[in-house]
């Protein structure tokens, strides 16, 4: 069985915005990867070979790899096969580390490079490194947390070279708890969008409020993802957990917006 | 009259021709510590309000940072490649300069958190 | 330019610390040749420093370039020196006195030395030999080794290293024995291997064990960053690069990081 499938199903079978809408709202299971994607479509468990099927021009590298009989792809693998051969991309990677170590955060902030520390406004030493480009927020009580990064491997790296550098000022410091907290995303779909109307067709997950802040919040159910969506038809997605979320969220969400596509 | 003064400004020229001179004196016994002390105080005072009072020039610095670092309301920046623009066009290049820098009586707090 | 102001503003901050320290002097009973003697010191320090073009002293004036042969003020207040040397090191070294000076007061006060100030004058009084008197110059230009002060320029003008100030960052004394020294469970938290190393690591390290050559002392009314984009407002600044002095009131800092 594929997620893909019945993301692009929908893509080209235009169901309807109401069945949308059930899916994102009222899909009330625990999220399990396997079926949660799965959009109401007519046939809830296509074949398996309808992936080929109806791949079409924009996913040609994935249709070539799926074989005949359905060994499962990575989710990243079906949706980086998604419509219209757009892929979000990984702007933002928060992750957190707990260092296990109680740490003097002056005697960090003396003694490490592009480090600052102003405990009247902030209680943390504020670190950054330039390779992976990442900012650090590191706490007397040794918990870490560290934004900036782009890929889940970068966030790591990262996290164990700010736990390196206080370690070599002479803390105790371990490297654990890592933890990716939060994976934003964004592209854009290159078509306006009407937000009005998708703002009031799906009003459950919507809140539009142009004079506040020009894009749509939507927040999706299933996955568990907040999607801004632009007029211009950029998109940020923020609240994932695993890349697999952005991805399925924005494939969800595109068969959306092209409903609302400005004509 | 400025409203704060500093005592790293003894790290200056000035400053550091004044504290050897007066090591000196502690040395050889003519003067106690206690009063290197008063005339030190009396270094950054002076230094101070004749910094206010009579140095005009505005520059501009340019340069790549290659660490700054913000603990104490003091901050420090290693630049590279520096050059400052003084008044008539004159520019003064070093390939690393640091600076330090104590919090001004006027400081703006920016608004990070 | 700003190196211009340079000597005027340095004999006005001369000046008004001379003139508003007297009643200190007097308070502690301090003769006023003292006064003059550390006006002198001060001034010559300064203009061997060369950090600007500095008028040549007035021929009549205390402040001839220091040393020069031991002068009939000098001789009042130093001929009897290890009776005040003895009191000076009795002096708890902490009281009221910051960090560093109470350091370089320490520094002096181990050794029994004269102190190089006074070459010629200890040449006669004390038993020493005359080249020990070179030996622990640590603290400004060796009178001895020139016949002209001036020509001190090839020594570094403020040799306390200037990374002593306590304001100054200092390199972390502290290593961790325990890096590497981990049990070979090579699990996951341990991060001692060459990818938990920042590239650059070593290099800045060198970097900063350095003493500061070109170093700006200075206030700052503002600083932000918007990525890697900095800009800062600094104020009353005195910069040292390249062996001079520069001063400005005001600076507006643009880096990159």
């Amino acid at each position: 069985m594929s997620f893909a499938l019945p993301a692009r199903q929908v893509t080209f079978g235009r169901p309807s915005a109401y069945q949308q809408q059930q899916q994102h709202g009222l899909g009330g299971n625990p999220y399990q990867p396997q079926n949660g994607l799965a959009l109401p479509g007519p046939h809830p468990h296509p074949p398996p070979a309808a992936p080929n099927a109806v791949a079409g021009p924009s996913t040609p590298p994935a249709a070539a790899a799926v074989p005949s009989t359905p060994v499962p792809l990575t989710l990243e693998q079906q949706h980086i096969t998604a419509v219209e051969g757009i892929v979000p991309t990984l702007q933002n990677i928060v992750a957190t580390v707990n260092l296990d170590c109680r740490l003097d955060l002056k005697t960090i902030a003396l003694h490490a490079r592009n480090a600052e520390y102003n405990p009247k406004r902030f209680a943390a030493v504020i670190m950054r490194i330039r390779d992976p480009k990442t900012t650090a927020l590191i706490f007397a009580s040794g918990k870490m947390v560290v934004t900036g990064a782009k890929s889940e491997d970068d966030s790591r790296l990262a996290s164990r070279k700010y736990a390196r550098i206080v370690q070599k000022l002479g803390f105790d410091a371990k490297f654990s708890e890592f933890k990716i907290q939060n994976i934003v995303g964004s592209c854009d779909v290159k078509f306006p969008i009407r937000l009005e109307g998708l703002a009031y067709s799906h009003g459950q997950f919507s809140s539009y409020e142009p004079e506040l802040f020009p894009g749509l919040i939507y927040r999706m159910i299933k996955p568990k993802v907040v999607l801004l969506i632009f007029v211009s038809g950029k998109i940020v997605l923020t609240g994932a957990k695993v890349r697999e979320e952005i991805y399925t969220a924005f494939n969800t969400i595109y068969t959306v917006l092209c409903e609302f596509r400005k004509p | 009259m400025a409203s704060a003064y500093y005592e790293f400004y003894r790290g200056s020229s000035i400053g550091m021709a004044l504290t050897d001179s007066l090591d000196e004196l502690i040395t050889s016994g003519a003067i106690t510590p206690q009063l290197a002390m008063k005339v030190l105080q009396q270094f950054d005072k002076s230094l101070a309000d004749t910094m206010v009072k009579q140095v005009k020039a505005k520059t501009t610095l340019k340069g790549h940072l290659k660490t700054y670092r913000l603990c104490d309301d003091v901050w420090t920046f290693i630049v590279q490649q520096a050059s400052f623009k003084m008044e008539q066009n004159e520019v003064i290049l070093t390939p690393r300069i640091k600076i330090i820098a104590c919090k001004n009586g006027d400081a703006i707090e920016a608004g990070k958190k | 330019m700003s190196n211009k102001v340079v000597p005027s503003i340095y004999r006005a901050v001369i000046d008004d610390v001379i003139a508003s320290i007297r009643p200190a002097f007097e308070e502690f009973g301090v003769a006023d040749d003292v006064l003059h003697e550390l006006q002198s010191k001060w001034e010559s320090k300064v203009i061997a420093s060369r950090v600007a073009d500095f008028e040549p002293p007035q021929p009549a004036a205390p402040h001839h370039p220091y040393p020069t042969l031991p002068n009939a003020n000098y001789g009042i207040s130093y001929v009897p020196p290890s009776p005040a040397q003895s009191r000076v090191k009795n002096e708890p070294p902490n009281t009221g006195v910051d960090a560093r000076y109470a350091l370089a007061t320490a520094q002096y006060a181990l050794p029994p030395l004269p102190g190089p100030s006074f070459p010629g004058l200890s040449a006669n009084t004390l038993p020493f030999p005359a080249s020990l008197y070179r030996l622990p110059q640590t603290d400004g230009p060796a009178g001895s080794e020139d016949d002209d002060d001036d020509d001190d320029d090839d020594l570094e003008p403020a040799p306390m290293p200037r990374t002593a100030h306590p304001s100054l960052p200092q390199p972390a004394a502290r290593g961790n024995p325990k890096a590497g020294a981990e049990d070979a469970d090579a699990d996951a938290e341990a991060i001692n291997s060459d990818l938990d190393d920042s590239d650059t690591e070593n290099e800045e390290e060198n970097e900063e064990a350095q003493p500061e050559s070109d170093i700006v002392f200075c206030t700052y009314e503002r600083v932000a960053r918007v990525k890697n984009k900095w800009k800062c407002v600094l104020k009353d600044g005195m910069i040292h690069t390249g062996g001079k002095d520069y001063l400005f009131q005001r600076c507006t800092g643009e880096f990159e990081w």
